[in-house]
């Protein structure tokens, strides 16, 4: 009997065991498990691959950063989950019965404009731990994400912030709600010295960047009252950096011919070129890319160049040069490879691609993609096929945000163009990492529209950033009274500023909310590129006094109008 | 829904400024009976964040910097912050009576109607109430609707209003911003 009953015993005791979990299961939510298998069950949705990932989640537990004990995250990219609507209006209840115990329900955001979408956010206290679980279910992706954390040691790390005791650098109070805040700080970090081609900022130089040496000096353009020939005019050989602008001198035999000047305004004797007596004076040729436009707004690319009349500070100028929509133009074709774009880097790749088979052959592409890292994948080159392949490459970089330092040396890149014809081509979201105080930069915001107002450049962002992307998100931050998940007002921001740099340069933003809108703001960018004239006029009077020098470009044409850069400053 | 996030934003700043105990739990706003709206509305909103969450809150605020520790001071003294809100493609998804439960609440001894804006042009009606104790603020109510949008937000906890005006300028907080409850009865009667 004893053996019977023993077995009995053991057998029992087994399907205790092996159903105990089963048991609980069932009364006890399972959470993140039981929400990632509704979406794989019920939609057939596959997670998307994410590298590194269980390596990353072991490093975090053994680390524990920023008091982070452990997450879990499953991320559905590119899914139908669209395609049962029935079931999508109950995943508020799966939730519930996913995080049923000692969870609670913090946020619950539905939204059936657009889509679908759904935001939940549920906490659990666990002693000094605290859990949340975020789960977002769009039309075509969903994330869930559960979280265990220190809140106590999540403070002491944004307060001073240190991994396996290495300190990542001073506090992070990032109170996104106080914009401002940041601002200040950002732009009080921003000191940014201007010498010459060098640019320092605090303790850093762009030329510990990974990004073209800037420290050589540039090729400065000479212009020759006899012309030249247009796509290809003589270069002098490189010249000191300077403090200032570069502005020509004209030589005794009616040259014009590029000069610096030092700090004090007395000009280095080392920047005269030997063979050829010059005479300084002090004036500047102003370059300036003109979209003419009639009322309706229609582009008009047939006009002369006596068709325009430059005025500076309400004083007409003799226009020097000229040059025709068709004339080739240099561009850099800057592209946004933060970690936002990752999903999408196919069609950005494919519309960018399609945007160099639609400038003219004589056109000079530079492909740069920035993260964090500005990166030149190509120098300025007429060789589409390259460029094509160049484009390629985008697809396996991914990084952070640095848009005001890349946007500053794509200005630097341009400068070594002896052309006139100049534009940038970014496609971004315009965010800064500066913005949410992440990362100190090398040129705040302000210096970067400085300078491209005084640059002969035309800036054209491609705004692409779903509208929708953050909408939830937005919500909750005016509820948490500006936490760190509030970025309206980044975005925002960023906005602005792209406006800023267009309307500054004479450009224009492009909106992308959708791929499917890249192609056409691309293409809608070519076609803006060959409606520009370039008109170069030499001041009647230099000043030097660091005023805003007001310009004006009137056609002389009934019903017609002139967009141009704004003006320059007068150092 | 942006005017909905809009809304929800002043409130915010509203609830950050006057954010607030002793009689919290009466403060607190049944509203569950808009979840029955909730299915036919195409946005909806419902956020519960209770003390423990807001001590967790309070945490990420120093006690050594002045404009922190005021927050931190405020928030630490919150019980609770409560929204639901449904927005809805058409008119008249929502009755009468689902507002009126509401109100029915906040007419309730120890509230006060401080703010009713009402617009007959864009139909928006805004009614702001705070619940008092001998010059203690003890939880503030919001009801907002217009003919396709309900939104309540409630906070509950005691609310110092001197320490409010510690944020101005801070936190989304005007810098002008006034905050003198004396005049909560004078204001409810001409209100009235």
């Amino acid at each position: 009997m004893s053996h019977r009953i023993r077995k009995a015993f053991l057998f029992a005791l087994m399907i205790v065991f092996l159903l105990a979990p089963a048991l609980t299961v069932h009364a006890k939510g399972k959470g993140f498990k039981d929400v990632v298998k509704h979406i794989e069950t019920n939609y057939r949705a596959k997670k998307t691959r994410i590298p590194f990932l269980g390596l990353a989640n072991f490093a975090v537990k053994v680390i524990r950063p920023a008091g982070v004990k452990g997450f879990k995250l499953a991320v559905f990219e590119d899914q139908g989950l669209a395609s049962r609507p029935e079931l999508a209006a109950s995943f508020g209840s799966v939730m519930r019965e996913a995080y049923n115990k000692d969870w609670m329900p913090l946020v619950q955001i539905n939204s059936r404009r657009g889509g679908n979408n759904r935001v939940y956010i549920y906490a659990k206290y666990s002693g000094k731990d605290v859990e949340f679980a975020l789960a977002s279910f769009e039309e075509r992706e969903a994330v869930v994400l559960q979280v265990k954390f220190n809140p106590d040691a999540a403070a002491r790390f944004l307060e001073n912030p240190k991994i396996m005791g290495i300190s990542l650098g001073g506090p992070i109070r990032g109170n996104g709600g106080n914009i401002g805040t940041i601002a200040t700080r950002t732009s009080r970090r921003s000191v940014n010295v201007r010498s010459g081609n060098r640019t320092t900022s605090g303790d850093r130089t762009i030329a510990e960047m990974d990004a073209p040496d800037t420290t050589e000096p540039k090729p400065r353009p000479v212009l020759k009252a006899g012309g030249s020939d247009e796509n290809n005019p003589p270069i002098l050989p490189p010249l000191p950096a300077s403090t200032t602008s570069p502005a020509p001198a004209v030589t005794t035999d009616g040259k014009v011919v590029a000069r610096t000047e030092s700090p004090a305004g007395t000009t280095d004797p080392k920047t005269t070129v030997p063979g050829v007596d010059t005479i300084r004076i002090e004036t500047r040729l102003v370059n300036l890319n003109v979209k003419a436009m009639d009322r309706a707004g229609q582009p008009i690319t047939n006009l002369k160049l006596e068709d325009f009349v430059v005025y500076e500070d309400g004083i007409k100028q003799t226009v020097e040069h000229f040059k025709p929509v068709n004339a080739p133009v240099n561009v850099v074709l800057l592209i946004d490879l933060s970690g936002s774009t990752r999903k999408r880097r196919r069609a950005m790749a494919e519309a960018a691609k399609r945007f160099i088979d639609s400038l003219p052959l004589q056109d000079k592409i530079s492909v740069v993609a920035f993260t964090r890292r500005y990166r030149a994948l190509t120098g300025f080159t007429k060789d589409k096929i390259a460029l094509k392949n160049a484009i390629e490459q985008i697809n396996d970089i991914d990084g952070g945000t640095a848009f005001y330092d890349s946007l500053w040396k794509a200005l630097d890149d341009l400068d070594r163009v002896p052309d006139a014809r100049k534009a940038v081509v970014v496609l971004t979201d315009g965010e800064d990492e500066s913005l949410i105080g992440d990362e100190e930069t090398n040129h705040g915001f302000d210096d970067l529209l400085g300078r491209a107002s005084e640059e002969d450049v035309t800036i054209y962002p491609i705004y692409f950033k779903a509208p929708e992307q953050y909408k939830h998100y937005n919500k909750l931050g005016s509820i948490f009274g500006g936490g760190s998940l509030m970025v309206s007002d980044n975005v925002r921001t960023a906005q602005k500023q792209l406006d800023q740099l267009a309307e500054a340069t004479g450009g224009e933003v492009v909106n992308a909310q959708r791929e499917e809108d890249l192609e056409g703001a691309y293409q809608r960018v070519a076609q803006e590129l060959h409606m520009l004239y370039s008109l170069g006029y030499l001041p009647d009077k230099m000043k030097h006094d660091g005023g805003f020098r007001k310009i004006n470009v009137k056609l002389t044409r009934e019903d017609s109008v002139a967009k141009t850069r704004k003006g320059y400053f007068d150092r | 829904m942006n005017k909905l996030a809009l809304k929800l934003q002043l409130m915010v700043a509203l609830v950050t400024l006057c954010s607030v105990a002793a009689f919290a739990q009466n403060a607190r706003i049944q509203m569950d009976h808009l979840d029955k709206l909730f299915p036919k509305a195409v946005e909806t909103i419902d956020v519960t964040v209770d003390s423990n969450l807001l001590k967790l809150a309070s945490k990420f605020l120093k006690a050594d910097k002045a404009d922190e520790a005021a927050a931190r001071e405020i928030v630490a003294m919150l019980k609770g912050v409560y929204v639901k809100g449904v927005e809805f493609d058409k008119e008249g998804e929502f009755s009468e009576a689902d507002i009126d439960a509401v109100r029915k609440q906040l007419a309730t001894p120890g509230w006060d109607r401080i703010v009713g804006v009402r617009s007959k042009r864009s139909g928006d009606n805004v009614e702001v109430y705070l619940m008092h104790n001998n010059g203690i603020i003890d939880g503030i109510g919001v009801l907002i609707f217009e003919p396709k949008q309900l939104m309540v937000v409630n906070v509950v906890g005691q609310i110092d209003p001197e320490k409010v005006t510690q944020l101005r300028g801070q936190f989304g907080i005007p810098k002008d911003f006034d905050l003198d409850f004396s005049g909560v009865r004078k204001t409810r009667k001409n209100d009235n």
